[in-house]
C-alpha cells in the first residue's frame, strides 16, 4: 500500500496511507491535480494544522475512509443533526477548543462529512438552549451595552419571540 | 481604523513595518508579532501580493466556524443565537439564507391601515404572521417590495377588509402557504363578482371557520387543502375545491353529503391523500366514504379520523360517540380496497360486530404500507390468520378502552406477523396476547424486520416464561402498563442489545436488577411511575448507558430524588429531567411545517 508523507505546522511529519489522506480534497488535489509526486519522499506542508490536530483527523479519516460518497442533493438529510454516528459522537467528545481546531483544520483541508460531523455537534450545543444559556456553553460576554438589549428587543418587535 | 494595529492599537505606518491583513469582515490590520504569526505565514502575507493566502483574526476566524453551523438552525433557535452578542446577531443579519428563516410576527392586535407604516421591518423576511390584528388598510411599504418575497403568510383571528386583502394578495406572486384562518369584512358595497384572486406560487392552504367568498375565484395551483374545524360557509368551501381540482392531492375536510355531492362532479380532482373528519357524528359516514373511494380510485392514503368535535367538547363526548357507534364494516373495507388499487395507507376506525373478527379486507389491500386500525367492536377474539402484507411497515392496532374492561379482546397475530417480511413498526393498545411470545418471537427474532414496539396495556393470557429467541435488532421499545414478571422482562431487555431508546410507563415489575441487563447503548430513557426504581438502579444505569446517552427523563418514580440528578447531572451531553407529576400537556397549536 503506498504511502504519503505530509507535515505539520510545528513540523511534525507523520506517514499515511495516500488512500487514508485523500480522504481530504485539499491533498487529493495537490496530488492529482497540481502532480505532487509522493513517491519523491518529499512532505507535503499542511502550514495551518497542528500536529495534535492531525493526529486526531487522521484516526477520523481511517474509520472513515470506507465510506461511501454521500448523496448529493440531500437537502434533508444536510439539515438534520441527530443523525451523527455513534462513533463520530465518541470521536468528538472533546473540549471546545480542539472541537473547533478539528473545523477549521477540516475546513481547510476540504473535508466535507467530517465538517459536516462537527457541525451538527455544535448546532446541537446550541439547539433548545436561550441566549443566556449559549453564552454560558461557550464563554461568550454579553457585550450589548445594558439597557440597549430592550432597546434592540423594541426595534426588533417584528423579530423576537413571543414569551 | 485601519491605520492602527488590531492587537496592539499601536500606529501603522508603512512600510517601517509590515503589517498583515485580515480576510475576515473587519479588514483590520496586524503586526506579525501581535497576531501570533509565524513567518512564513507573515511573509506571505506582508509581502502585499495576493498569493490567495487567507487568514483570519483571532475575532474575526469563529465567524468562518458559525455560519454553517447556524445553517442547521430552525427560526426560533436562530432568535437566541440573535440575542447572544453583537456578533452573533451581525452574523445573523447578514445572512439572507438564515434571515429567512425567523418569523416575522406583527405585535398582537396591531391596527393596521393606510397610515400605518411598521419600523424596521427585516427586509429580508419570507415568513410572516399576522394574529388577532385589524386591517382596515395596508401601506405603500407591502406593495414596495415586502410582500413580493413572502413565502409564508399566516393570518390567525385577524379581522381583514375584503378589498384590503385582494390587494396585499395581489402583491405576493411567490406565495407558498397560506394560512387563512380570519374572518373577511365583506360589505354590500365590495363587488365580488370582480374578484379574481391569482398566486401562481401557492401549493398550500389552511381554512379554519369562516372562509372567505373570494376563495372561489382562487387562481392557483394548490396541492393541499386543510380545513380545520367545522365550516361555516359550506358553498364557499365547494367553490374552493371546484377552483383548484385540476392541482389538488391532499385534502382534509369534513364529510358531509353535500361536499361528497361537489366531490363525485370534480372530473379534474385526483386525490392521493384523503383525510376526511366525521363533523356531526353522522350516521351516513360509511357510505359517503365509499362514494369517495368510487369517484377517487387515485386516492393512495386514506385516513379518516374521529370528529375534530369530540376533542373540543372533552370526556363527556365519549358516551355519544358510543350511541352513534360510527360503524366502519369490514364489508365496507373490502369495497374500499377493491376501489383503491393504489392505497398504501389506511387509518380508521371498525365496528365488527361479529364474535370472532376476521380482517378480511385486508386480501383487497396488498400494497398496503401502513395501517392503524381503531377498533369499537364487541368482538372478543381478532383473528388475523394466514393474510399476507408483504409491504406492511407499520401496523398500529388500538381497542376501545370503554369495552375492553373484562374480558380483553384477545388478538392471534403470531401467524400474521410472519407474513409480514418489512413490518418495521408495531403498536398494541388495550388487548391480550395468547402468550408474551404471540409477538416477542417476531419482534425478537435475529432476523425480524422490526425496530420499534409499542406495548400498551397489553397482557398475556398464558404466562409461560418468555423464551425470546434474540439477539434481536430492536432499537426502540415502549412498554405501558403491560403485566410482565420482573424475569420475563430481564429475559426481553437481554434480548435486545441494540435499543437506543426506551420508554416504560407504569410497570411495577421494572427493579433495578431488570433495567441492569439493559443495552448499554441507550441514547434516551423514559421511565414514567415505576414505583420499584430506586435512585441507585438510575444511576447504575445512567453509568453504564453513559457513552451514549441523551436524555434521562423519570416522571413520579416514588423512590427517585433529586441524589440522582447530582450524581449523573454532570455527565457529558446528557439532559436529565425529575418530574414529580405529570404536567397536563399545555395546547399546543398545529405546527406549521416550513420548507426551509
Amino acid at each position: 500500500m503506498s504511502t504519503i508523507k505530509l507535515e505539520t505546522s510545528d513540523g511534525v511529519k507523520f506517514t499515511v496511507k495516500t488512500q487514508v489522506a485523500k480522504c481530504s480534497g485539499t491533498i487529493r488535489t495537490m496530488l492529482e491535480d497540481i502532480g505532487i509526486n509522493p513517491q519523491d519522499g518529499e512532505a507535503i506542508p499542511l502550514s495551518n494544522v497542528h500536529s495534535t490536530i492531525l493526529q486526531k483527523i487522521l484516526v477520523w479519516a481511517e474509520h472513515h475512509v470506507d465510506d461511501p460518497e454521500p448523496p448529493r442533493d440531500d437537502a434533508d438529510a444536510a439539515k438534520r443533526t441527530d443523525d451523527i454516528c455513534s462513533w463520530d459522537e465518541d470521536f468528538l467528545k472533546v473540549d471546545q477548543r480542539t472541537l473547533f481546531d478539528v473545523m477549521l483544520a477540516a475546513n481547510y483541508l476540504d473535508m466535507k462529512q467530517l465538517i459536516a460531523v462537527c457541525c451538527k455537534t455544535v448546532a446541537n450545543m446550541i439547539k433548545g438552549k436561550t441566549a443566556d444559556q449559549i453564552r454560558k456553553t461557550f464563554n461568550i460576554e454579553n457585550d450589548f451595552p445594558p439597557g440597549d438589549e430592550d432597546k434592540i428587543r423594541l426595534r426588533n418587535q417584528f423579530c423576537e419571540e413571543r414569551r | 481604523m485601519d491605520h492602527l494595529c488590531g492587537t496592539c492599537s499601536l500606529a501603522i505606518v508603512p512600510p517601517a513595518k509590515p503589517t498583515a491583513p485580515c480576510s475576515g469582515p473587519c479588514g483590520r490590520r496586524f503586526h506579525p508579532s501581535c497576531a501570533g504569526l509565524n513567518s512564513l505565514t507573515a511573509d506571505v502575507l506582508t509581502s502585499g501580493a495576493d498569493r490567495g493566502l487567507l487568514w483570519y483574526c483571532a475575532e474575526c476566524r469563529p465567524g468562518a466556524v458559525w455560519p454553517p453551523v447556524f445553517k442547521l438552525l430552525n427560526g426560533t433557535e436562530l432568535l437566541a443565537v440573535r440575542r447572544v452578542c453583537r456578533r452573533w446577531r451581525d452574523l445573523v443579519d447578514d445572512c439572507a439564507e438564515l434571515l429567512e428563516r425567523i418569523p416575522v410576527r406583527f405585535p398582537e392586535r396591531t391596527w393596521i391601515d393606510e397610515e400605518y407604516r411598521p419600523r424596521d421591518l427585516p427586509p429580508k423576511a419570507r415568513i410572516v404572521s399576522m394574529r388577532h390584528c385589524i386591517v382596515n388598510g395596508i401601506g405603500g411599504w407591502w406593495a414596495g417590495g415586502f410582500a413580493e418575497r413572502l413565502y409564508n403568510l399566516q393570518l390567525v383571528g385577524c379581522q381583514v377588509r375584503h378589498p384590503v386583502l385582494v390587494e396585499m394578495l395581489r402583491h405576493m406572486p411567490n406565495l407558498f402557504l397560506l394560512h387563512m384562518y380570519s374572518e373577511v369584512d365583506v360589505r354590500p358595497e365590495d363587488d365580488l363578482g370582480e374578484v379574481r384572486v391569482r398566486l401562481p406560487g401557492l401549493k398550500q392552504m389552511g381554512v379554519h371557520h369562516v372562509p372567505w367568498e373570494g376563495l372561489m375565484a382562487l387562481d392557483a395551483p394548490l396541492e393541499t387543502l386543510i380545513q380545520e374545524g367545522p365550516m361555516w360557509k359550506q358553498n364557499v368551501f365547494n367553490g374552493l375545491l371546484k377552483a383548484v381540482q385540476g392541482t389538488l392531492k391532499v385534502l382534509q375536510w369534513g364529510l358531509n353529503a353535500e361536499v361528497m355531492e361537489v366531490i363525485s362532479t370534480l372530473d379534474r380532482l385526483r386525490l392521493k391523500t384523503a383525510m376526511p373528519f366525521n363533523m356531526c357524528f353522522s350516521k351516513e359516514e360509511e357510505s359517503l366514504i365509499l362514494r369517495l373511494t368510487r369517484a377517487q380510485p387515485s386516492i393512495e392514503e386514506l385516513k379518516i379520523r374521529l370528529s375534530r368535535l369530540s376533542t373540543v367538547v372533552g370526556p363527556s363526548s365519549c358516551s355519544s360517540i358510543q350511541k352513534t357507534k360510527q360503524k366502519f364494516s369490514f364489508q365496507a373495507l373490502c369495497e374500499v380496497g377493491r376501489n383503491l388499487p393504489k392505497l398504501t395507507e389506511l387509518s380508521v376506525s371498525v365496528n365488527d360486530d361479529s364474535k370472532v373478527s376476521t380482517p378480511s379486507f385486508l386480501e383487497f389491500m396488498p400494497g398496503l404500507k401502513d395501517l392503524y386500525l381503531n377498533y369499537s367492536t364487541n368482538s372478543r377474539e381478532v383473528i388475523f390468520n394466514g393474510y399476507k402484507c408483504t409491504h406492511l411497515e407499520k401496523l398500529d392496532l388500538q381497542f376501545n378502552l370503554f369495552l375492553s374492561q373484562s374480558p380483553p379482546h384477545q388478538v392471534h397475530l403470531k401467524q400474521f406477523l410472519n407474513n409480514c417480511p418489512v413490518l418495521r413498526r408495531l403498536k398494541l393498545t388495550v388487548c391480550a396476547l395468547n402468550s408474551w411470545s404471540d409477538v416477542l418471537t417476531f419482534a425478537l427474532h435475529p432476523q425480524s424486520p422490526l425496530r420499534h414496539l409499542t406495548l400498551n396495556a397489553v397482557r398475556a393470557l398464558d404466562r409461560a416464561d418468555l423464551r425470546p429467541p434474540g439477539p434481536s435488532h430492536l432499537r426502540c421499545l415502549r412498554l405501558s402498563e403491560c403485566d410482565m414478571t420482573s424475569e420475563d422482562l430481564t429475559r426481553l431487555f437481554t434480548a435486545c442489545p441494540q435499543l437506543t431508546e426506551l420508554r416504560l410507563a407504569k410497570m411495577a415489575t421494572v427493579t433495578g436488577a431488570t433495567l441492569g441487563s439493559l443495552s448499554p447503548w441507550l441514547e434516551r430513557i423514559t421511565l414514567t411511575e415505576c414505583s420499584h426504581v430506586t435512585d441507585q438502579a438510575v444511576v447504575l444505569l445512567a453509568t453504564r448507558c453513559q457513552r451514549a446517552l441523551k436524555q434521562l427523563t423519570l416522571v413520579d418514580c416514588e423512590l427517585v430524588t433529586a441524589a440522582t440528578q447530582a450524581a449523573v447531572g454532570s455527565y457529558r451531553g446528557l439532559q436529565v429531567r425529575i418530574q414529580r407529576s405529570p404536567k397536563m400537556p399545555a395546547w399546543v397549536p398545529r405546527p406549521v411545517d416550513y420548507p426551509c
